[in-house]
C-alpha cells in the first residue's frame, strides 16, 4: 500500500516526528510505500536545520533527512505554514529579504495542493499530532 | 468526501484557519470536502464576531459554497455545553447529533483534524 503522511506538531513540543518516523519505518519494512510527507502547522518546526538539540536526544530533523536519504522520500513543508513561522529557503529568503535561510537538505516548501495530490495518489492517509 | 474537523477556538491560535486552509486546498482540487464543528471549534460559527488583529473567519464560511463546500456540521453536544444557542451561529450550519458527528467521520474517505 502506498501511504501519505501527515505531520501536524513540532519537535520537542510534540511526539509527532517521532512517532511518524516510527511509522514509516515499520510500513516501509512491511513492503510498503511511501508517497509524500507532508509537515503542517508546527510541523513544519522538523524542517529547520538551525535546530540544535542536545547529543543524547532525539533529533527529528536529523532522522527525518536520514529517512529521506535513505528511502529517497519526498520531504514536503507547507510553504505558508513554513514562512509564518520562520521556516525558509534560499529562495523564499530573496523573494522576502530575510537575512537568514534554515530550511535543511532533503525538505522542501510546496504548497497545500502537494498534500490533496499526495493523498490522492494513496491508499492511505496518516496523520500524526496536534487536536489538544 | 473529506472531512476537516474544526476543534480550535477561531482567534487563540492560527489553527482554525490554518485547518480551513486544507479544506479549501481540496475544493481548489474539485474533491468533496465537509467541515465539522467539534468542541471549542463551535466558538467559529457565531455570527456576531468582530476580530480586531485576524482575519473575520465567519466571514470565510459564508464563501464557502462558492469554492463548492456546502456542509457545514456542528455538532450539538459541544454547543449545549458551551451553552451557544443554535440561533446564535451563522446561517447555513447544519447541526447533527454525536452519534451522526461519528458516522460523518467513520464515512469519511479521509479526516484531517489539526
Amino acid at each position: 500500500m502506498n501511504a501519505t503522511l501527515v505531520i501536524y506538531s513540532a519537535p520537542i513540543t510534540s511526539r509527532a516526528p517521532y512517532q511518524a518516523l516510527a511509522f514509516a519505518r515499520a510500513w516501509l519494512a512491511t513492503g510498503h510505500t511511501i508517497e509524500r510527507v507532508f509537515f503542517y502547522a508546527d510541523g513544519v518546526f522538523t524542517g529547520a536545520a538551525s535546530s540544535a538539540p542536545p547529543r543524547d536526544e532525539f533529533d527529528a530533523h536529523r532522522e527525518w533527512q536520514q529517512m529521506a536519504l535513505a528511502h529517497n522520500l519526498d520531504l514536503v513543508l507547507c510553504i505558508s505554514a513554513a514562512l509564518r513561522r520562520g521556516v525558509i529557503d534560499t529562495h523564499e529568503a530573496t523573494r522576502f529579504q530575510r537575512p537568514v535561510h534554515n530550511l535543511g537538505d532533503g525538505f522542501r516548501l510546496g504548497g497545500l495542493g502537494e498534500l490533496v495530490e499526495a493523498t490522492l495518489r494513496s491508499d492511505r492517509t496518516v496523520s500524526f499530532g496536534r487536536h489538544n | 468526501m473529506n472531512v476537516i474537523i474544526q476543534r480550535h477556538p477561531p482567534y487563540s491560535s492560527q489553527l482554525a484557519s490554518e485547518s480551513l486552509d486544507i479544506a479549501l486546498g481540496f475544493a481548489v482540487m474539485d474533491q468533496s470536502c465537509a467541515l465539522l464543528f467539534l468542541d471549542d471549534g463551535v466558538w467559529q460559527l457565531l455570527a456576531q464576531q468582530s476580530p480586531s488583529s485576524q482575519k473575520n473567519l465567519a466571514k470565510h464560511f459564508a464563501a464557502l459554497p462558492m469554492y463548492g463546500i456546502d456542509n457545514l456540521y456542528c455538532e450539538r453536544e459541544s454547543l449545549q455545553q458551551r451553552g451557544l444557542d443554535e440561533d446564535a451561529l451563522i446561517a447555513g450550519v447544519q447541526i447533527i447529533g454525536l452519534a451522526e458527528s461519528k458516522q460523518l467521520i467513520a464515512d469519511a474517505t479521509r479526516v484531517f483534524t489539526l
